[in-house]
């Protein structure tokens, strides 16, 4: 995970990832909560100004039904029905007539029973006159004097088929407290349908619920009131309450005072949550092209303070106290650029404490040398060479007249102060002549080979790097032979660095050395000479690594290779033009 | 920092969904649709629709003030005539609409009894004897009249003469006819609308429809000229109209429409009073509240006013009930409503009183109101209104059909009697009393 977001860039755009992240979250709860209600909210208004718009017609056709009834009451025959009197046949023709000429839209049938129990007006197929008592219980007349009464209720029949409106009301006579006599109208269903007609959204389903809860008529029907909805509408008049939110649903109910039927309107989810899915949808697509946004800008702006950041940590990666490469140009506008100045004045300051610690270690080598140096008077002993060259001539002595020789070259180089480069024809020379002198006092122990290409021959290097290592070859590799050892030194150019192999035959290093020499070239200075504490040979390798460190610093290569039949040591140098 | 961080986010987190999770569950009651704390007490009141008058307007408007934001008194305007306002309210009655307050209940004792005996209306009793002042404002023979059988009050009378009915007159007439006052007995009434007649005018102004209101005021004045007359007319619903004062009766009214005018036989109120105040008919029968018109311009002429005085019927005879006067408040309305009918009843009472104490000043300035209650002072006899003691049948029926065809000789006296009793036959049988 950590690796995941390592970076600046990454916690960057991770960051404001996060923080879009959580910005959208918050957004899309809220705005979602807040747009669903309002959505509820107008909708709710929206809905229950349907209602009270139907609620108005319902109230219109319980008016005409009123306005009806009372016509029948002012009626002077219906009046004179009342009396004890019984109608003459003209008055029950005038009555009938007057029935059936009063009416009203959706008037199925109007049916009169006078308080003698006659009955007028077309009854229902299938009634039965003596059943009709026990039904009008159903308007329980008792509880007013005389109002139009409203009732959803099967009808007479109880077939069903009369299912429907029926509206009752008691016929008072004027003067006399008689009896009074109960006209009855039945309305169709249809006249629901007028009061609901209003454009509605699709699932919003619209009804009209009896005073006693139960729903009597809804618009379009493909989708039925559920029993469930049915429930929350009984409740909902229990508790006299004109709205309700339940299991996501809103309910609106608005009641129509004087008929007491209600009007419902039941809001289904899908309807609610209409808005609210744009909502979220164009949310999202928002947030979407605001994150899309933000990783750009992420990556571009942080780019500004990332790479110079990687420039800087580059910059670190690869210091190396001699290069020049270690130094920061920024101009990033930032506090990078002062770390890049404060790094640049550091590396300077390092480098310049590196450099005088080279020039102190080169200093010290230097003064070792001389020390050693001071033990031997170059002149007595070039002088005394001559005599003994001069002692052997006398005597016809080749041999020691060749080895002569061979010293007075060999110490030519060493003792050559000033001059601590030289090329490689010459340091080649000088392993050639220490080789004749070993050859003269080891006798057949080994055969030398050295080649050196052309194009580096007269190339400049450090002087007696290689003798040490070939001193090394004799003494160590070959301490267990007595005859056919071989050293072979090669000089060849590899790209801009020259490579000096120094291979012999002998003895294998043993892994453990291999790796103590192979590590001598990392280690510091001032630890170098601890690795060889108790071996033998170590004085050599250790001055010949050192004088590299101090020349080239860290551009150079020392190691051994056990080989196959053999084992050979390596040096890469880089070819400089201008040696100091 | 991180778990600052985290403690952010995850705090945003909870702000989210507690914002979004709080969703009321919406639970709204219906809209209250009263009117606050006003309580509104329906009213329907007869106005005259020739003069425009609303009898009662001064009375709505000094309640409506002085309960103002606690009460107040919604008047519908009845335009018509009484019989129409009063088949206006049987009509609510039936229909279950009443008022809370309505005039007229009284003049119709069978719808009234019809409402008492269907408890439509509101007992005043418990607010008498809860008001004792209220009470003394009520001469004791108008709580007596108003007293039913059960010791309950349902209607509300008011406590001055104004139901007191007399005869107006046309004085120049009488000039012209040489007459020097107003008759005192029934000799000198008819030897006056001899001289009158005599004079080309119409003496009496007389009509059958309606009940036949002012044919009736005279002839049951006339009754009250003897005992056997005051006697019958204080039967309620009589039994029989074959009486000696009945027959004596009909003979007198039979004479009068000797001084109708042509078209008083069928004719209608409206066409009597007309006559009356276009100047050609001398004497009109009829109460105080016919005093108010008079003194519009647009309807009566300023001139023909200053010659119309007031009388008694002669023998100092008025007629009268009080329940005729009587308002009455509905039962069926909440009890916050009646108090407020209650309360109004009250303000009437007081502003009567008051109007009769502190406001014969402006009373003057109306010369025939003053002379109204200056002349029903001398009242000596008073006769029960017909309209509440004899039954409706008798009232809208024989008087509309039989009694026109009596007095045009096409039935006789006895078979108009008959008919009477027949109908009370009817109306007994048709309200189940044997």
């Amino acid at each position: 995970m950590k690796k995941l977001f390592w970076g600046i860039k990454k916690k960057t755009i991770a960051f404001y990832l996060a923080v879009l992240f959580t910005a959208f979250l918050f957004t899309y709860l809220t705005t979602s909560a807040l747009v669903r209600r309002v959505i509820e909210d107008n909708l709710q208004e929206k809905y229950q100004f349907i209602n009270e718009k139907s609620a108005i017609r319902l109230a219109d056709y319980y008016q005409k039904s009123d306005t009806l009834m009372e016509k029948f009451i002012a009626s002077q025959t219906f009046q004179d029905s009342l009396r004890r009197e019984p109608l003459s046949k003209r008055q029950v023709v005038e009555l009938r007539r007057e029935l059936s000429y009063m009416t009203m839209d959706h008037l199925e049938r109007s049916i009169y029973i006078d308080n003698k129990g006659a009955i007028y007006g077309e009854l229902p197929f299938g009634f039965k006159k003596e059943e009709i008592k026990s039904w009008l219980n159903n308007f329980n007349f008792s509880s007013s004097y005389s109002t139009t009464k409203w009732l959803w209720c099967s009808g007479f029949g109880g077939t069903g088929d009369d299912d429907g409106l029926y509206v009752g009301r008691l016929l008072r006579h004027f003067d006399y407290p008689v009896e009074p006599g109960i006209v009855i109208l039945h309305l169709n269903d249809q006249l629901f349908n007028e009061v609901l007609t209003d454009p509605d959204g699709d699932g919003v389903r619209r009804g009209i619920v009896t005073p006693a809860g139960e729903i009597c008529y809804q618009l379009n029907d493909e989708v039925e009131i559920s029993d469930y909805e049915r429930t929350v509408c009984q409740t909902m008049l229990s508790r006299g309450e004109a709205s309700v939110r339940e299991n996501d649903e809103l309910f609106l109910m608005r009641e129509e005072k004087e008929s007491g039927f209600y009007v419902l309107t039941v809001v289904p989810k899908s309807v609610l949550n209409q808005g609210v899915a744009a909502i979220r949808v164009q949310l999202s697509l928002v947030f979407l092209f605001a994150c899309i946004g933000a990783y750009f800008f992420s990556v571009y702006y942080s780019r500004k303070i990332t790479r110079p950041i990687q420039e800087i940590n580059a910059a670190m990666n690869q210091y190396r106290a001699t290069s020049a490469k270690n130094r920061l140009y920024l101009n990033s506008g930032t506090e990078l650029d002062t770390i890049a100045q404060n790094y640049n004045e550091m590396v300077d300051q390092i480098s310049d404490m590196v450099e005088k610690i080279r020039d102190d270690e080169r200093k010290m080598y230097m003064l070792e040398l001389d020390s050693l140096m001071y033990q031997i008077n170059p002149h007595f002993l070039y002088n005394i060479l001559d005599n003994i060259y001069m002692l052997a001539r006398l005597d016809k002595n080749e041999r020691t007249m060749k080895t002569i020789q061979a010293l007075s070259e060999y110490l030519r180089i060493v003792l050559s102060n000033e001059r601590e480069i030289i090329t490689v024809r010459e340091e080649l020379e000088h392993v050639r002549c220490y080789v004749e002198m070993q050859q003269v006092r080891n006798g057949s122990l080994f055969e030398y080979e050295a080649e050196c290409a052309a194009d580096v021959a007269d190339c400049m290097m450090l002087k007696i790097l290689l003798q040490p290592l070939v001193e090394n070859a004799i003494k160590h590799g070959f301490a267990l032979m007595q005859t056919g050892g071989l050293i072979k030194v090669r000089a060849t150019k590899d790209e801009n660095c020259i490579r000096f192999r120094v291979w012999n035959n002998g003895v294998p290093i043993d892994e453990n050395t291999l790796q103590l020499l192979n590590r001598i070239q990392t280690e510091p200075v001032e630890n170098m000479r601890s690795i060889f504490q108790n071996r033998s040979g170590g004085y050599g390798i250790n001055s010949v690594v050192k004088r590299l460190k101090l020349k080239y610093g860290g551009d150079f290569s020392f190691y051994y290779l056990d080989e196959e039949g053999g084992v050979s040591c390596n040096i890469v140098i880089p070819i400089e033009k201008d040696i100091k | 920092m991180r778990k600052i961080i985290k403690l952010t986010f995850s705090l945003f987190i909870v702000l989210a969904l507690l914002i979004s999770g709080c969703t009321e569950k919406h639970t709204d009651k219906p809209a209250d649709d009263s009117n606050g704390d006003v309580v509104v007490i329906p009213a329907l009141f007869r106005m005259d629709g020739e003069t425009g008058i609303q009898p009662h307007k001064d009375l709505i408007e000094l309640f409506n003030k002085t309960y103002e934001g606690r009460y107040r008194i919604d008047v519908e305007w009845f335009v018509g005539e009484e019989s129409n306002y009063r088949e206006r309210i049987r009509l609510l009655n039936a229909t279950d609409q009443l008022p809370a307050l309505f005039t007229d209940v009284g003049v119709l004792p069978d719808f009234y009894r019809l409402l008492v005996e269907n408890d439509r209306l509101v007992n005043i009793t418990p607010y008498l004897e809860a008001d004792g002042e209220w009470a003394a404002k009520f001469p004791k023979h108008v709580i007596d009249s108003c007293t039913e059988e059960d010791g309950g009050m349902y209607l509300i009378p008011i406590t001055t003469p104004e139901y007191l009915a007399g005869v107006f007159y046309n004085e120049k007439i009488f000039e012209k006819a040489g007459i020097e006052h107003f008759p005192t007995t029934w000799e000198e009434f008819f030897n006056a609308c001899d001289a009158i007649k005599a004079q080309g005018y119409t003496p009496l102004g007389l009509h059958t429809t309606g009940t036949a209101w002012t044919t009736m005021l005279f002839a049951t004045a006339w009754m009250g000229s003897s005992q056997d007359g005051r006697n019958f007319m204080k039967l309620q619903y009589p039994d029989s109209y074959d009486a000696p004062a009945m027959r004596d009766m009909l003979k007198t009214v039979s004479r009068l429409f000797d001084y109708g005018s042509e078209d008083s036989i069928d004719g209608d109120f409206d066409d009597a009073y007309r006559g009356f105040i276009d100047g050609n008919t001398a004497m009109f029968p009829n109460g105080q509240w016919m005093i108010a018109g008079l003194y519009d311009e647009n309807l009566v002429r300023p001139e023909t006013v200053e010659h119309i005085r007031f009388a008694l019927f002669p023998g100092n005879t008025a007629v009268g009930s009080v329940q005729a006067s009587g308002w009455a408040i509905a039962s069926q309305y909440p009890q916050e409503v009646i108090e407020g009918a209650i309360k109004f009843v009250k303000l009437r009472t007081s502003v009567e009183q008051k109007y009769l104490r502190d406001g014969m000043e402006k009373i003057k300035q109306k010369p025939l109101l003053f002379e109204f209650y200056t002349v029903i002072a001398d009242t000596e006899t008073v006769i029960p209104s017909y309209q509440i003691k004899w039954n409706s049948i008798i009232q809208n029926e024989v008087f509309l059909i039989d009694l026109p065809q009596y007095l045009q000789g096409e039935i006789s006296e006895d078979e108009l009697i008959e008919r009477m009793d027949q109908a009370v036959i009817r109306f007994n049988y048709e309200r189940n009393v044997s």
